[in-house]
């Protein structure tokens, strides 16, 4: 059964290594140092994001905020490092901070109300992004302080954000791994009668779910605006779909009860990569939004097929 | 008529009404314009793009599903015959090969979410992002410009003074009431947002109807395209994309269930009239587009919320009742 589960992410990856090498022959500067750095340090605020992504498809919701989560953060953030009380140490307690307040506002939401996440977070991901455009009036806001683009520096030949990422991926694979939070997200959305059954607090662990992702969120808006050196509050439109997309190429079932971090980086370094790619091979960006949405509507068939078939091998009784 | 005797009785069309009638009296007491002939005809000028794609919109949320892609649709829909259009192409021709694009687009996420079983949602953020990129793939991500004169007629004439996209919007309003109301098709689409599984064991061919419901919302969101494309004159492969958000507030505002089973065409019309009122009152008192958004979202919210507790307090009194 294990080594059945492991495979999806095992094939995921051994598509990536094709595609590497398949590229590297195409083009020998893909697998350059200054290349390699460049896709894995562009696509570290998506991986963080992801990693909480994870999280909530796995509790069977979604949330289509997060873009908006993120550039909140940024924009706030970007605000206060024009204020005196910018600092490293503030910019980090208010990145936590603010994920931590958006993210609890879609998660009080979804798990007080029971209202389809997709909705719930689809309104506040106007009013998230409403507001900071209101209150810049969509001014982009150049020239972030040193001490802010110095939490993207290169030590030692490693880029800083890249640490970031793998450390926020190694507590959220340990979330979901080994404590009790993390096995009642899985038990949630494999079943979610049965797991309330067995007592697990379901309102309780959707609002942290969905908190954490905010918190994430947050922080991915502290390492984008360091990474870039300013902040469009009108920026990364859309990324949602490319956080939903890294996750769900990983592995994680977008119906719930399955995903595992490890998948989800995978994930994520496809994205970059495909993305690198068709630059690499001189294909008009454009053609970007296509392959993502094929890709999703493939694997998400993928998936869907397979557990139906997974059901109809179980002997169900169904009890409406 | 058909309006009023479908919003008397239901609470929510109480709540409707009275915003109406709280943003018409704002909108006065903001602005010396908002109340004048030629203001509310730049309303159903603009409004009834998003009002087609909204009716549409409300087919296929009453099967319980929904849409995410009909913006991006609106927009493949306009780039093609934006395409077409510029190519030379007859304009009954290019109309009809945009039509046809949109039946395959409804196809698409019919055969996702009926054949496959995905859930809608997922299934049409998929395709939104497909139809998004297929769009830009064909313009090239560039706007199309030097749309024929002849094509303005569809956004631009008027007749008797009222606009003629108003006039389609009403009469696809009537045709899709009456199908709700009288028909067993709209019988078929309630029935199965109230249960699928219990509507197919009583003979309801849900395929069918499911298949029938998301063409019938992408073909809506084609005839909003080439509407706008008419109206502004240029074909863009984002046309649409913005209206999602407000087209599923309205559906919400409008009394139909975010879950499907229950609601109305009626109710989404008024309430992307409210929506356009809005907006046009913040214009008009020069407050940025931007509050518009936060505007959107927040009543979005808000709505689904009071929803969700009025249904709540529904149940409780009858659980209570029945002890």
């Amino acid at each position: 059964m294990k080594k059945l589960l492991e495979r999806r992410e095992t094939s995921v990856f051994l598509i990536l290594a094709v595609l590497c090498i398949g590229l590297t022959i195409y083009s020998p500067t893909f697998f350059s140092y200054t290349n390699i750095k460049n896709v894995l340090v562009s696509n570290t605020a998506l991986g963080i994001m992801a990693a909480g992504m994870t999280f909530i498809l796995i509790t069977a919701g979604i949330d289509v905020s997060v873009a908006s989560q993120m550039m909140f953060s940024a924009t706030w953030l970007a605000l206060l490092s024009e204020t005196p009380f910018g600092n490293p140490v503030t910019l980090v307690l208010a990145a936590i901070l603010i994920g931590f307040v958006t993210g609890a506002i879609n998660g009080f939401l979804i798990s007080r109300f029971d209202i389809h996440p997709i909705i719930i977070t689809l309104g506040t991901n106007s009013i998230y992004r409403g507001i900071i455009l209101v209150m810049t009036n969509g001014r982009w806001l150049m020239n972030l302080p040193k001490y802010f683009t110095a939490f993207s520096k290169t030590v030692f030949g490693i880029p800083l954000p890249v640490v970031y990422a793998v450390l926020i991926f190694l507590v959220s694979a340990w979330l979901l791994k080994h404590t009790y939070f993390g096995r009642s997200i899985y038990a949630m959305g494999g079943n979610r009668e049965a797991a309330r059954y067995a007592g697990v607090n379901l309102k309780k662990t959707i609002f942290f779910t969905y908190t954490y992702t905010g918190v994430l969120c947050g922080l991915a808006g502290l390492v984008l605006d360091s990474i870039l050196g300013n902040c469009q509050p009108s920026g990364s439109n859309g990324w949602e779909m490319n956080v939903i997309a890294a996750a769900v190429i990983g592995g994680t079932n977008i119906l719930g009860g399955y995903g595992t971090i490890g998948g989800t980086v995978i994930g994520v370094l496809m994205m970059g990569v495909i993305e690198n790619g068709l630059v690499v091979a001189h294909v008009p960006t454009y053609w970007q939004k296509l392959v993502y949405g094929l890709i999703i509507i493939v694997t998400v068939t993928i998936d869907v097929l397979r557990k139906k078939k997974a059901d109809s091998k179980k002997q169900m009784i169904e009890i409406d | 008529m058909e309006k009023m005797k479908k919003l008397r009785p239901s609470l929510n069309g109480i709540v409707l009404l009275a915003a109406f009638l709280g943003i018409v009296v704002i909108g006065t007491v903001a602005s010396r314009n908002f109340l004048t002939i030629r203001n509310i005809l730049s309303i159903f000028q603009q409004m009834p793009e998003m009002g087609i794609m909204a009716i549409g919109l409300t087919i296929v949320i009453i099967t319980g599903g929904n849409d995410l892609s009909s913006g991006t649709t609106m927009g493949l829909c306009a780039v093609i015959s934006g395409l077409c259009l510029t190519s030379g192409m007859p304009i009954a021709l290019a109309v009809l090969v945009s039509l046809a694009a949109a039946v395959l687009c409804g196809c698409l996420n019919a055969v996702l979410v009926a054949v496959i079983g995905i859930p809608p949602m997922i299934a049409t953020l998929g395709t939104q992002m497909f139809f998004y990129g297929a769009a830009l793939v064909l313009s090239k991500g560039n706007s199309i410009s030097n749309i024929p004169r002849e094509f303005y007629f569809l956004g631009q004439n008027k007749i008797a003074g009222i606009p003629l996209q108003a006039i389609i919007l009403v009469l696809l309003t009537v045709i899709l009431a009456v199908v709700l109301k009288k028909r067993v098709f709209g019988k078929h689409l309630i029935a199965i947002g109230n249960n699928s599984k219990a509507s197919a064991y009583s003979g309801v061919q849900t395929e069918r109807v499911l298949f029938a419901a998301y063409i019938i919302c992408s073909v809506l969101c084609c005839i909003a395209g080439n509407i706008q494309v008419s109206r502004v004159a240029t074909a863009r492969a984002d046309m649409g994309y913005s209206f999602l958000m407000p087209c599923i507030s309205a559906v919400v505002l409008g009394g139909t269930s975010i879950d499907g089973g229950i609601g109305g065409v009626g109710g989404t019309v008024v309430g992307v009239i409210i929506f356009a009122m809005i907006s046009n009152i913040m214009n008009l008192a020069g407050i940025s587009s931007f509050w518009q958004q936060l505007a959107t979202g927040s009543i979005l919210i808000l709505v689904v919320v009071f929803n969700k507790i009025t249904e709540n307090h529904k149940l409780q009194r009858r659980k209570k009742e029945s002890n």
